[in-house]
């Protein structure tokens, strides 16, 4: 079984990181943490040369910091630094909002680790042909110049152009060789550009082809994950979920409602760990 | 806390469906393929190190070609290159800003090419919009209250950032806008893009 369809990821990952920005409860923030941890952790296993990273926790260490130097609501003092008070809520909220930081930067690591290149484009496709030809184009560039780059790099080196007496020298012979790279890639983009008109390109309107094919099975997914997460999604627009932090921390009792949207953002969660998992 | 919400939903719409409206004009073949060889050395030359050309590059295609091309230079190589640097909820605050540069150049291009002084002053406040709005996106991280407060804090913490990144901006457009200005108007010329 493959991998389910790129569209249905990233709209896991839309919704998924959308709920986790703009909902500030608690117990759906440690769901995403516990969550993004693990689903990067799977999606990382798969791809042997990328290893966990923890660089998303330097942010959060400085929001939690941060935090309680500049709000100073808050009933709770928990001492005075100078003439200002740091408050109980003010230290919890930074602690939440950092939270919901590094589960977004690692929810964001998992999109860039299970989305290659050919799978972004199509992604950009629905949106417009156009714009996806063009991202595959830059996609094919780039490392076409990196090869030229090199080629021309070791051709300045044979000609001994690099004095290494003093950097900026060496600099210049590098601006060189960007230059260099840009004259021949302007008219190379000529060529392409002439033998796409000559094929008649943009005479009809554009169709557009992808090895992807959408199932039965990335149907039930994406329906599954629209209704949960829509469902979720509409619990915070009507409040439900509120949770407030200054003065006073107010957490609504939970009831039969709220928890039916924390299983469902659970659900959520769990059809994401299966979506990224590879078969066999 | 919502208006990290709102500011998120408009600028990804803003971006959509600026990408919409450009994509679905009949834009010259030559022109596109223009835009994505600039997009392209862009994404590259961020590779070297200490060479962040990304805002000089859009200043410079704003210029030369016009001003959807410029913004599209801007949107595309940021959203590009975060594959390589690391994509986060910055990247439509960073596509904005710099697409804001490269649409901004093709306005004031007249005024750009025929007078060094002023093109060394607006790169220098290139900089500085681009390091003012993605403050913005700092400050509706920390979210909370008093975010005028919390944002006029970071952009002073972020006066030495700011610097930097006007001063090398300057740098890099003195350096590239006259090889990059004979290129492009050559093309112009020679094939009419």
């Amino acid at each position: 079984m493959e991998r389910v369809n790129p569209r249905v990821n990233f709209i896991f990952f839309v919704l998924v990181s959308g709920i986790t920005m703009f909902s500030l409860n608690p117990v759906i923030l440690c769901m995403s943490l516990v969550f993004s941890f693990l689903i990067c952790a799977t999606v990382g296993m798969q791809l042997d040369e990328k290893k966990m990273r923890f660089w998303p926790f330097v942010p959060g260490i400085i929001v939690i910091l941060v935090n309680p130097v500049f709000s100073h609501n808050g009933s709770t003092v928990l001492l005075f630094i100078g003439d200002n008070p740091l408050t109980l809520e003010s230290v919890i909220y930074g602690v939440v909002s950092a939270t919901m930081l590094v589960s977004v930067l690692y929810f964001f690591i998992c999109l860039s680790y299970s989305m290659s290149d050919d799978k972004f484009m199509y992604v950009c496709g629905f949106l417009s042909p156009k714009l996806s030809l063009m991202l595959s184009m830059v996609f094919r560039l780039i490392p076409l110049m990196g090869r030229k780059m090199k080629e021309a790099d070791e051709a300045a080196r044979c000609m001994g152009m690099y004095k290494s007496e003093n950097i900026f020298s060496d600099i210049k012979v590098k601006l060189h060789v960007f230059s260099v790279i840009t004259t021949w890639s302007l008219e190379h983009g000529i060529t392409t550009a002439d033998s796409m008109d000559a094929r008649g390109y943009g005479r009809r309107r554009q169709s557009f082809y992808s090895v992807f094919k959408f199932t039965l099975r990335d149907k039930i997914y994406l329906l599954l994950i629209l209704v949960l997460g829509i469902y979720v999604i509409f619990g915070i627009a009507i409040h439900k979920l509120n949770v407030s932090y200054y003065p006073d921390i107010i957490i609504t009792k939970p009831d039969v409602y709220t928890l039916s949207l924390y299983v469902s953002f659970l659900v959520l969660l769990i059809s994401g760990v299966l979506l990224n998992k590879k078969g066999r | 806390m919502n208006y990290k919400l709102l500011a998120l939903v408009l600028l990804v719409l803003l971006l959509t469906l600026y990408a919409l409206t450009i994509t679905s004009k009949r834009i010259r073949t030559g022109r596109m393929v223009v835009i994505v060889i600039m997009t392209a050395l862009s994404v590259v030359g961020r590779f070297i190190p200490f060479f962040k050309p990304i805002a000089a590059l859009s200043i410079i295609t704003g210029m030369y070609v016009n001003a959807g091309s410029g913004m599209m230079v801007g949107m595309l190589s940021v959203l590009i290159s975060n594959f390589y640097f690391g994509q986060g909820p910055w990247t439509p605050f960073q596509m904005l800003a710099f697409g804001l540069i490269g649409f901004l150049s093709g306005v004031l291009s007249k005024y750009l090419i025929n007078n060094k002084t002023f093109l060394i002053i607006y790169s220098l406040f290139c900089g500085v919009i681009y390091s003012l709005i993605l403050d913005v996106w700092t400050v509706l991280w920390l979210g909370g209250g008093n975010l005028l407060e919390k944002y006029l804090a970071t952009a002073v913490t972020a006066i030495p950032f700011t610097l930097v990144y006007a001063i090398s901006n300057v740098i890099y457009i003195l350096i590239l806008n006259k090889p990059f200005g004979e290129k492009l108007l050559r093309m112009k010329v020679k094939y009419g893009i």
